[in-house]
Parts: C-alpha cells; sequence; structure tokens
C-alpha cells in the first residue's frame, strides 16, 4: 500500500485521473469493491489522481457508474506494458530471440584449441589425440571432458612428463611439459680441473687418479683419468670424484687522490633529427654545452621492408654537465679503491666456495703519493673437479 | 484484536504519517483536510500536503504534515450497534 514497489513495477500499474462530483465517494466504493488505490492525489475540487493495478482499473466500471465519475488513464507504468509493446514489434522480438539464440549457440562449442609448451610434431600428435576423442573445433563444450583429455594425452605421448587442460569460455588449452633426459656425455670421462688450485682433498668413486691431495694444478688439468686403472683392465669409464682445492683469486683497483666529478646542472637542451630514407633534418637546439652528456629516443613513423625505417624521427636530448675535480683523502681514496678490487676478486667466486681468507696488499705512499693501490687476494675452498669428455688421441 | 471488537486501530508515524486499521470510509479529503468514518466515530485531521497513499477496504494509510487530530461523534461503547457493518 505504500509507493510503487519492483512487484508493482513488474506487474504494471496505470495512473489515472477521476473526475466526478463525489471524488470521495469514488475511493469508499473502490475500497469497498476490494480495489486498491494507492497515491490518491487531489488535483482540484472534483479532480485526482490514483495508482491502481492492471486488474484494479478493469474492475473500476460498475464503482465510475455508481459514483458518477470519469476515469482517464495518465500513465501506463511497468514490465507488463514493456513486454506488451515488445510484442507488438514481432521483428524486434524475432531478432532478439535470434541474436540470443545465437550468442548461446556460439558460446556452447569450442572456438579455439591451444596446444602450449609443445613441440610441432608433438602439438600435431596432441591434436590427433584430441581428434581421436572427438574434440575437435566447434565441438559442444559440454563434450569436452578435461580429465579425460589429460588421462588420454599422457598415455599416448609417453614423452610428456606433464599435461594440464583447461576449458576456459570457448578455448581448451592443453599445455605440456616434455621429459628432459639429463644429459650422459658419451664415450669416456675425465675430471680436469676448474681453476688453478692446489688439490685438499680427493675422494676416487671411478677411474684413475692422475693427481694427489697436495698437487698444484692448473685450470683444465686431468685430475682422474676416464679409465678402469691397471688392475681392471684399462677400459675406459667416466671418471667419478670429489675434488676440492684451495684457490686463490686475487682483484686489483688504483683510484687516484684527485677526480673529476661530473654531476647533471638540470639544463637540457633537445634536438630533433628527422631522418627519411637516409637524409636528416636536424631541428631544435644543441644547447652548445662546455660538457655535456646525451640520451636519445627514436620513433620509427613509417617501417621500411627490411625491418629499418623509413621515415624516422630522432630525440637528441643534452644534459648540461658541471666538472669538478675533488680532492680525496688517502683515507677515502683507500677505501673506496679496496671496495672495488674486492668485488672484481669476488666476481669469480662461487655461490657454494668457502672463503678461507682474505688478505691485502697497499701501495707505498713514497711509492704512489698521487694515488692508492690495493690489491686484494682472496683463498677459498671449493669444488674443483669437472666432467671432461675425453679427447682422442 | 482491535477489528474483532470493531474499533478502529491507528498508527501515528509523529505526525508525518498515519495507517488506520478497520475504518468506513472518507467523508472529505483535501490537501488541507482529511476526514475518515469508523465503527467508533469520525477522525479529522488538518494540516498541509495531506495525501492518501494508499486505501483498501481494511487500511487507509495518509501523510502529510498533521497539524490537528480531532475525534467527533465517538461514542462510550464502540462495538454496540457497528459491528458486522460494511463500508459504503
Amino acid at each position: 500500500m505504500a509507493g510503487a514497489g519492483l512487484w508493482d513495477w513488474l506487474r504494471g500499474y496505470v495512473i489515472i485521473r477521476i473526475e466526478g462530483r463525489a471524488p470521495a465517494r469514488f475511493v469508499n466504493m473502490a475500497a469497498a469493491y476490494r480495489i486498491e488505490l494507492a497515491d490518491v492525489t487531489m488535483l482540484g475540487p472534483g479532480m485526482m489522481l490514483v495508482r491502481t493495478s492492471v486488474d484494479g482499473f478493469r474492475r473500476l466500471g460498475p464503482v465510475l457508474r455508481a459514483s458518477g465519475c470519469r476515469a482517464a488513464i495518465e500513465e501506463r507504468v511497468g514490465a507488463a506494458f514493456i513486454v506488451a509493446r515488445l510484442l507488438r514489434r514481432r521483428f524486434l522480438v524475432l531478432g532478439a530471440v535470434l541474436f540470443l539464440a545465437v550468442l548461446y549457440g556460439s558460446s556452447s562449442v569450442l572456438w579455439t584449441i591451444e596446444v602450449v609448451g609443445a613441440e610441432p610434431p608433438e602439438r600435431a600428435q596432441i591434436l590427433q589425440v584430441l581428434q581421436g576423442m572427438g574434440v575437435r573445433r566447434w565441438t559442444m563444450r559440454h563434450r569436452v571432458d578435461c580429465d579425460a583429455i589429460r588421462r588420454e594425452v599422457t598415455r599416448s605421448l609417453l614423452q610428456l612428463a606433464w599435461v594440464g587442460v583447461e576449458l576456459r569460455g570457448t578455448m581448451l588449452t592443453v599445455r605440456v611439459v616434455p621429459k628432459v633426459a639429463p644429459e650422459v656425455p658419451e664415450g669416456p670421462v675425465d675430471i680436469a680441473a676448474s681453476a688453478d688450485a692446489v688439490i685438499t682433498r680427493l675422494i676416487l668413486l671411478a677411474g684413475d687418479a692422475v693427481a694427489r691431495e697436495g698437487d698444484t694444478v692448473v685450470r683444465g688439468q686431468i685430475i682422474v683419468r676416464g679409465r678402469a686403472g691397471p688392475g681392471a683392465g684399462d677400459r675406459p669409464v667416466h671418471a667419478r670424484a670429489l675434488v676440492q682445492g684451495r684457490v686463490w683469486r686475487a682483484g686489483q683497483a688504483r683510484i687516484p687522490l684527485t677526480i673529476e666529478q661530473r654531476l647533471r646542472t638540470g639544463r637540457t637542451a633537445d634536438q630533433y633529427v628527422l631522418r627519411l630514407a637516409g637524409a636528416e633534418l636536424h631541428l631544435g637546439r644543441t644547447g652548445r654545452f662546455e660538457a655535456y652528456d646525451t640520451e636519445q629516443f627514436s620513433k620509427t613513423l613509417v617501417p621500411g621492408r627490411d625491418g629499418g625505417s623509413l621515415v624516422e624521427v630522432i630525440r637528441i636530448r643534452r644534459h648540461e654537465l658541471s666538472v669538478e675535480l675533488i680532492q680525496l683523502s688517502r683515507e677515502q681514496a683507500y677505501a673506496a679503491a679496496r671496495d672495488c678490487a674486492l668485488s672484481t676478486a669476488m666476481s669469480d667466486v662461487p655461490a657454494e666456495a668457502r672463503v678461507v681468507m682474505i688478505s691485502e696488499e697497499v701501495s707505498d705512499q713514497s711509492l704512489m703519493p698521487d694515488a692508492v693501490d690495493v690489491r686484494i687476494v682472496i683463498e677459498t675452498l671449493e669444488e674443483i673437479g669437472v666432467q671432461q669428455v675425453q679427447q682422442l688421441r | 484484536m482491535d477489528i474483532a471488537l470493531n474499533m478502529p486501530r491507528m498508527n501515528f508515524e509523529g505526525n508525518a504519517r498515519l495507517v488506520l486499521d478497520n475504518h468506513r470510509g472518507l467523508v472529505e479529503y483535501t490537501p488541507s483536510h482529511l476526514q475518515i468514518d469508523t465503527p467508533a466515530g469520525q477522525i479529522d485531521i488538518t494540516g498541509k500536503r495531506l495525501r492518501i497513499r494508499g486505501i483498501s477496504r481494511d487500511q487507509i494509510v495518509a501523510d502529510g504534515w498533521f497539524d490537528r487530530v480531532e475525534f467527533s461523534g465517538w461514542v462510550g461503547n464502540a462495538t454496540a450497534g457497528s459491528a458486522g457493518q460494511e463500508a459504503p
């Protein structure tokens, strides 16, 4: 009985104007006839607006006659009237139904089958397996059983380690990961040194050791030969051994006590170069800075046939630099040189190596008054044996 | 219970809304005056922007700005002689 709600809107209602000598009598009689009226608004003497349902309006005839009032529809509101209007436009309804049918139909079939992670021959095999299962383009989506496809592809292609099947929308995606066999070198394999080192421990598992603990070896030198040994027929084998060695790596850096510092002042100058089939047109200003660095951005407007640019715009931005000479103390120069030398030496140290000792040598001030030279030596214990295919002799 | 005794039941929400059960119809209705008949007597409401939000056989919902509510012609025992009467 309150304002028009969703249910009233769905069923549809009419707003009618009642005119007559006794509109109150009309309202009372409508209530007596169980016709619900709402939003009864007086417009003036003998005239009002009321809202009622479609069914209520149909039953108003006797009430109007008995009360001596006239009714005129002011407005028809609600879904029922919209549907009725639409139903009168048959082709519109037909088009809408057809559109929904095509939309539903086209979203119920497979549009794309994608195979990810497979080489072309495997891809063809997978598609063949899918075809064998009746899964191809335009197959109905409800006929696609992802679990069954995954099982069948895994069973049919033994070279695959993992298969995943996903149906999303109208696209079927088959993701595969092929098996990767460990690389086993063919023929006999030696163990060689990966760096210049002193062997600290050697545990022989297979092969014939040609070096011993305490020996100094150079990079690439054979430590264990890939043969069974004198007592076992001297046949070729894959040498296996754990070889640990002490390795020294050095890094050196020299920092002068007077250095040049170049900083951007913030002033820039842009120059544009229009390059057209080899010819160049320079626009803009160069800035005429005494010292500067440049940044360059290019944009191809018309690409050429060879993959290059037929028409290209290049922006050259020059940044003005202020150049200052800075005097460092020996301590500052030493710290900078040490950091630099240490990072150089550490750059070659493997992650699994254990650093045993770091030693450093600093240049003498009397010998080198204008700079500080630092040499860092890092001593590590690490695995130095690497497999190496035996060279034919 | 009130309807069984044929008594009107009024529910005011402030001076802005009235829900009246068990009425016998409108006597007068203008934007400034609303007179409703009930089995116990008449209710006169004067105010501004008075409006019938809904009316059915048993209930009237009115809103607006109520300045004054008066009860006229009410009898001591409202149930006597009024039970079973229909709205006009």
